[in-house]
């Protein structure tokens, strides 16, 4: 993992104190709302619906035992003892005081972690792969190269105050399991025709009120001009983009007004003009940051574990779990393992003190010390010996941490909606938890398969509702909350945005109309291979419609 | 339709009502009840010295009804405000620990299968929503 150096703790730490200063002057009234605010939101500082929101920044999702050990503590001291895991493999705090915020922030920076690149028109903290460093099917670890984006991005002078905020992520494996194409720009790890390794470009992706899937821009960018290329990319965005309308100032705007290809020759003619001064990366500095994420001295193991096959073959719970939650690792006699943060009828993505507690110490005892949390709102131990699964599972379990949901139908992506959030139109999480119980976690959730639900409370759409298998719109409607459906998209490598089925369904419709889609699913696939996002683009809406609304 | 004066708590954030005595309250049921517009923003103008005074942030107007059960919100989006997430968030660890004690007024959990009465503008009837309490 990174470990902060000199400059890193003296940049945190003078954060800390700068915003201890900036609130204590708030309290005595030296700074009235409106000038307090914009430093409040470069803290990570939200004032929601019941009390503020602190939104702390987890870079590229990779999280120490002892940084969420941390996050356990701030939970329990100075929240109501959970936090609430986000689509940007961020932690938020629903309910702490103002006046404490300059104290979690020094907590935080004892354990190296902040708030800064959570909020305002900047560079956002950077995503990357959750299985980032350990799937078997990577071409190279992204989060270095995230790391990288991230020390030159933090409080860029020139990149601080951006048309909108701007959202950067890295992905290493051919599979995109950090939504690339609908981020403002994605990396994708490739391997060129001479074997060397470095990027494809995506740039303009983007969901909320306009989702537009990334254009490609470039189909190999040498690692060494990663720095030169996304500052000539920010430098159109930063000219371009537009100032005029919030709406339309994100890049994926620029990019669908201005066409994808005007965008290229630009960004390509300023990384021309730019691509032999400072930017250029040594070799040597990805080296001294790869060091940090180099791949822990695994224990050698035999690629076949007695004791986790004995206990998968007796042990059908246990084989399930296996089954749903746990993928191929890089090296042999090991696996990497999904920690449900949806269990049946629960709220998604959030996380008891108690549970990152267990979380920390199985990843300290079981997992290299590592954790990560996924952009699906789930947590992951990524290197476990499959000798130790079987204890692995049995802690989990005695916590109701063992839902063998990942990638199921009750596997859920919401945002916090009207219960907290002061942009919200609907509420998500109860509309989760009732599909959740609707479906459960027997034999009808795994007869579906892979399915993914996911639910915005508004068209800003932090739940992803655009590329959901099923996506869920919350809207407000005559007073009352309505909830519209879309079908077919999806955010990995095979990226599209789903469309709308038809009118909008009542709270009390909503649940029942999504059986229906499931339903007409399982009727109209061919065999239980084909998955729904499959079986969609080939039958296509007609079937849903019909179902859905008959002949209305 | 009465209405009532809102906002949250400058050092917590926590919702609160400007009340009859002048105080700001987190129970709306303390709230003072403006009976008209021009009263409301007559209140509104005092509860913005309030946030000049850096007591509050952003008060507002909020429209409330009165029955015999006492003042309730109209917008699904006060009610909430005004009785705190619909779902059961805390943790049983947390709310087992301080079980004894009295909750905050806006985080309250509300009984199994709480229903939220919203009266629609208009007088249309009423929608039932009910929260999920798992």
């Amino acid at each position: 993992m990174y470990r902060y150096d000199e400059f890193d703790k003296s940049f945190v730490a003078g954060r800390v104190t700068q915003f201890r200063d900036q609130v204590a002057r708030r309290l005595s009234g030296e700074l009235d709302e409106e000038q307090f605010r914009p430093l409040r939101l470069m803290n990570g500082v939200y004032l929601q619906l019941h009390a503020y929101m602190l939104r702390i920044a987890i870079p590229y999702g990779t999280l120490s035992s002892r940084q969420l050990r941390k996050l356990a503590f701030i939970a329990r001291r100075y929240d109501k003892g959970y936090g609430h895991f986000t689509t940007r493999q961020n932690i938020q705090f629903n309910w702490p005081a103002l006046k404490d915020c300059p104290d979690i922030l020094n907590e935080l920076a004892e354990v190296e972690m902040h708030a800064i690149q959570t909020s305002g028109n900047c560079i956002r903290n950077v995503t990357a792969d959750q299985f980032a460093g350990a799937a078997a099917d990577e071409i190279e670890d992204p989060r270095p190269y995230a790391e990288i984006l991230r020390q030159w991005s933090s409080l860029h002078p020139e990149y601080s105050f951006l048309p909108r905020k701007f959202k950067i992520a890295v992905n290493g494996a051919a599979k995109d399991r950090a939504a690339i194409r609908v981020h403002d720009i994605g990396y994708q790890i490739v391997k060129n025709a001479d074997g060397e390794v470095g990027f494809a470009v995506y740039v303009g992706g983007g969901q909320g009120r306009t989702p537009l899937i990334a254009h490609k821009i470039r189909d190999f960018l040498p690692k060494v001009d990663l720095i030169a290329y996304t500052n000539a990319i920010m430098r159109i965005y930063n000219l371009e983009g537009r100032r005029d309308n919030k709406f339309k100032a994100r890049i994926k705007i620029l990019l669908h007004e201005k066409g994808a290809d005007t965008i290229r020759a630009e960004v390509e003619a300023e990384f021309a003009d730019h691509r032999d001064d400072a930017l250029a990366l040594p070799q040597e500095e990805i080296d001294r940051i790869r060091a940090y994420f180099a791949p822990p001295a695994f224990p050698a193991r035999a690629t076949t574990s007695l004791a986790f096959e004995k206990r998968k073959a007796k042990d059908p719970t246990f084989a399930r779990f296996v089954a749903q939650n746990v993928v191929a690792h890089k090296t042999p006699g090991y696996g990497i393992v999904t920690i449900s943060l949806k269990s049946i009828g629960g709220i998604p993505g959030d996380a008891s003190a108690e549970a990152m507690e267990t979380v920390a110490h199985l990843a300290e005892r079981f997992s290299q010390d590592e954790v990560r949390v996924s952009h699906e709102q789930n947590l992951v131990l990524p290197h476990v010996a499959l000798d130790d699964l079987p204890e692995v599972f049995d802690w989990l379990a005695g916590q109701g941490l063992a839902t063998a949901n990942t990638g199921l139908v009750t596997d859920i992506i919401a945002c916090p909606g009207l219960d907290y959030c002061g942009l919200a139109t609907a509420r998500s999480i109860p509309i989760a938890q009732r599909i959740s119980q609707r479906f459960g976690d027997g034999a009808r959730a795994r007869e579906i398969g892979e399915l993914k639900i996911n639910i915005s409370g508004c068209i800003n759409a932090c739940g992803h509702h655009h590329v959901g298998h099923i996506g869920i719109l919350g809207l407000e409607k005559s007073g009352s909350e309505a909830y519209q459906i879309t079908l077919g998209g999806s955010a990995d490598e095979t990226c599209s945005v789903g469309a709308i089925t038809g009118r909008s369904f009542s709270s009390d419709e909503i649940v029942d109309a999504i059986e229906t889609v499931v339903d007409t699913y399982l009727k109209f696939r061919a065999g239980s291979a084909e998955d729904f996002l499959a079986a969609y683009r080939r039958i296509g809406m007609e079937p849903f419609k019909e179902a859905l609304y008959g002949r209305e | 339709m009465p209405k009532v004066i809102s906002a949250n708590r400058l050092a917590d954030g926590i919702v609160v009502y400007a009340g009859r005595d002048g105080s700001w309250s987190e129970r709306l049921s303390q709230a003072k009840i403006f009976a008209s517009k021009a009263e409301a923003e007559a209140g509104l103008l005092i509860a913005q010295n309030d946030a000049q005074r850096n007591l509050v942030v952003e008060p507002v107007v909020v429209e409330v009804t009165e029955d015999a059960s006492g003042l309730r919100a109209v917008t699904l989006r006060e009610i909430i405000r005004a009785r705190g997430p619909t779902i059961d968030f805390l943790p049983r660890a947390w709310a087992f620990a301080r079980g004894a004690g009295p909750p905050p007024a806006n985080s309250a959990r509300q009984g199994p299968k709480a229903v939220l009465r919203i009266p629609r503008l208009g007088g249309a009837p009423s929608v039932i929503l009910e929260s999920m309490n798992l």
